[in-house]
């Protein structure tokens, strides 16, 4: 046991506090807004994929509208800011609520039917709102969007002169998620939605109320994904329906899940860590025009043929295994080589 | 001995196809009824009408005193107390056998007790060293023995097994047989499907043959598997 708790000491506390010093120090070794810009959005895209992975990675089923209840979040923000002067953490509960009620509605209507049904649910659902998000221009801005003016720095409506805060704010906000996730995890519905995903059939057999878990499970995952959506549009102050409410934004945020690795608490993170620089890469290097789309979809065909578990694989104990066996052959292999070559030499 | 299940005039067709027809029968509490006939006779079709994946055309089912409609769900079903095995094993996949069974034993249990559960059902299936492993990689008589014992965790009164001898090795049939024995001792109701003749005659105090979907004979293993036309629907299927 005392050589259990050691182990978890130095495999994991040990490491993972070391990982977050540096990250709560490194503001003060740089000087750029932007790279503070692109950490802030590595943070906040860990946060929705962390968010997403809990219905679509422990469950499996995936979800093409999470783009929907971020723009809940940073809609209410911006609007709330804009018509009545109010803070984001009134938009909070606020997005709650519309997120939690959105979600019932499609989870109840999608989940009786088993396969694609829920996905395609979605897809059909995120589109019928940007589409209206677009239509009600006066109130929404149409496709011109809506913009929150800077009218001085304050914490109460999240505005700062620069990033920086944002930085410790969406870090913690990514610990936060993260914790719920793993506690979520460990469960009742989180061992349960994991057995749905390994097969619902058994799991109706045995008595699981499926329709429930994968219920309870999404409203969790879309209510979190409009919390982070509200710190998201506060920090973009900007936002438009095409961008935030398109499909480009859905399948943004399951890249960083898939190409980290579905189904664990890493993953997301990992993910967010490669798939946002290179976006933000490929921005400055090809322009803005679909350079991002092309890179980021090259990334994945990558990672779906080379390692379909996704880059937390090469970390995994297995991993180590097989590359320590391999290696283990692999030197057993150079000795006998060399024991050859000795006799040919006599 | 008390009646657990009573099927009345059961019928259900796919189609054109009768599966089960017109069949009546009954499973005694703390009994091991054989329930044999040949493939295709409608033999998983009834697991699925007693279990709720099918509702019959006509006819009804009681189980435990309790007549079943449309509302008892396959879930509540299993909550009365009912378990079934499927004839192609269904592991959780993604998770130890440890998992699979702790999982299921966590809807009646709290943390602490379902691992107690968990320990008592590895050790009655005499799985313990099998626990950490992942349970796609399982052997197929071991897939089988875990459907089994994740079953166990809900504390199931009935047990419906699904051709859990098919496949298997005499020696691992052995095994099975005992399994079996252990449990109905342990006061659980077993409708064992089996289409392995010899394998009935080991472990069920009776039998009920049914072919084409219809009822065929009923009594003593022994005795019913040796009526002139019980051997004739297994060996010739050429009954008109
Ligand atoms: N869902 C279904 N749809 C159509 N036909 C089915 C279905 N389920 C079973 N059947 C048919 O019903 C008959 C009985 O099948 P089954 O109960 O699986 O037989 P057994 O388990 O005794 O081998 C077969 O002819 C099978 O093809
Ligand atoms: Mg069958």
């Amino acid at each position: 046991m005392k050589t259990e708790q050691k182990k978890k000491w130095i495999h994991q506390v040990l490491p993972l506090s070391c990982i977050a010093i540096v990250i709560l120090l490194l503001p003060f070794g740089i000087q750029s807004n932007y790279i503070i810009t692109v950490a802030v959005t590595c943070f906040l895209f860990s946060c929705f994929g962390v968010c997403w992975n809990m219905i679509s990675g422990y469950g499996g089923q995936i979800s093409w509208c999470h783009a929907v209840f971020v723009s809940i979040g940073a809609y209410t923000t911006i609007l709330m800011n804009n018509l009545a002067g109010w803070s984001p953490f009134i938009a909070i509960p606020v997005s709650m609520i519309l997120s939690f009620i959105i979600s019932t509605v499609i989870g109840k209507i999608s989940f009786r039917y088993r396969g694609p049904f829920f996905s395609i649910t979605t897809i059909a659902f995120a589109e019928i709102v940007r589409v209206l998000l677009l239509n009600f221009r006066d109130f929404t801005g149409g496709s011109a969007g809506i913009t929150r003016p800077y009218i001085g720095a304050s914490f109460w409506n999240l505005m700062f002169e620069n990033d920086t805060p944002f930085y410790y704010i969406s870090f913690v906000l990514m610990v936060g998620v993260v914790y719920i996730t793993y506690r979520f995890e460990k469960s009742k519905t989180g061992y349960y939605l994991k057995a749905i995903k390994g097969d619902e059939d058994a799991a109706i057999s045995l008595g699981i109320d499926t329709s429930r878990i994968k219920l309870t499970a999404f409203q969790l995952s879309a209510v979190l994904t409009a919390v982070i959506g509200v710190f998201y549009g506060a920090f973009i102050n900007y936002v438009q329906p095409n961008t935030i409410c398109g499909m480009d934004f859905s399948v943004q945020i399951g890249s960083v899940v898939i190409v980290g690795g579905l189904g664990t608490v890493w993953g997301s993170m990992i993910g967010a860590f490669i798939l946002i620089p290179l976006i933000e890469l490929a921005n400055i290097l090809l322009g803005a025009q679909g350079g991002a789309q092309l890179l980021y979809g090259l990334a994945l065909i990558f990672v779906v043929i080379a390692q379909p578990r996704g880059v937390i694989y090469l970390f995994s104990k297995e991993n180590r295994d097989r590359i320590a066996q391999k290696l283990g052959k692999g030197a057993k292999k150079t000795s006998e080589k060399i024991r050859e070559k000795g006799r040919e030499d006599i | 001995m008390s009646i657990l299940l009573e099927a009345n005039d059961i019928s259900i067709s796919f189609g054109g196809i009768h599966a089960v027809q017109n069949l009546s029968f009954q499973v005694k509490k703390g009994e091991v009824l054989g329930f044999i006939g040949p493939n295709g006779a409608g033999k998983s079709t009834c697991i699925n009408l007693i279990t709720g994946v099918y509702m019959p055309d006509t006819g009804s089912i009681t189980f435990d005193g309790v007549k079943l409609t449309e509302k008892h769900t396959i879930r509540e079903r299993v909550h009365m107390g009912m378990g079934r095995t499927f004839q192609t094993p269904r592991p959780f996949g993604n998770m130890t056998v440890y998992d699979n069974i702790f999982t299921v034993a966590l809807q009646q249990n709290s943390f602490a007790a379902a691992h107690e559960k968990t320990k008592e059902v590895l050790k009655l299936t005499e799985m313990e060293h099998w626990a950490d492993v992942a349970s796609a990689k399982l052997p197929i008589e071991m897939r089988k023995w875990l459907d089994l014992a994740r079953i166990l965790a809900n504390d199931p009164k009935f047990i419906m097994m699904d051709e859990v001898m098919a496949g298997l090795n005499p020696n691992e049939m052995e095994n099975s047989f005992a399994l079996i024995e252990r449990l109905n001792q342990a006061g659980i109701t077993i409708l064992f499907i089996e289409h392995v003749l010899r394998a009935v005659v080991r472990v069920c105090s009776r039998v009920i043959v049914i072919n084409e979907g219809r009822f065929l004979a009923e009594g003593e293993p022994r005795e019913v598997l040796d009526r002139p036309e019980v051997i004739e629907a297994y060996i010739g299927g050429k009954r008109s």
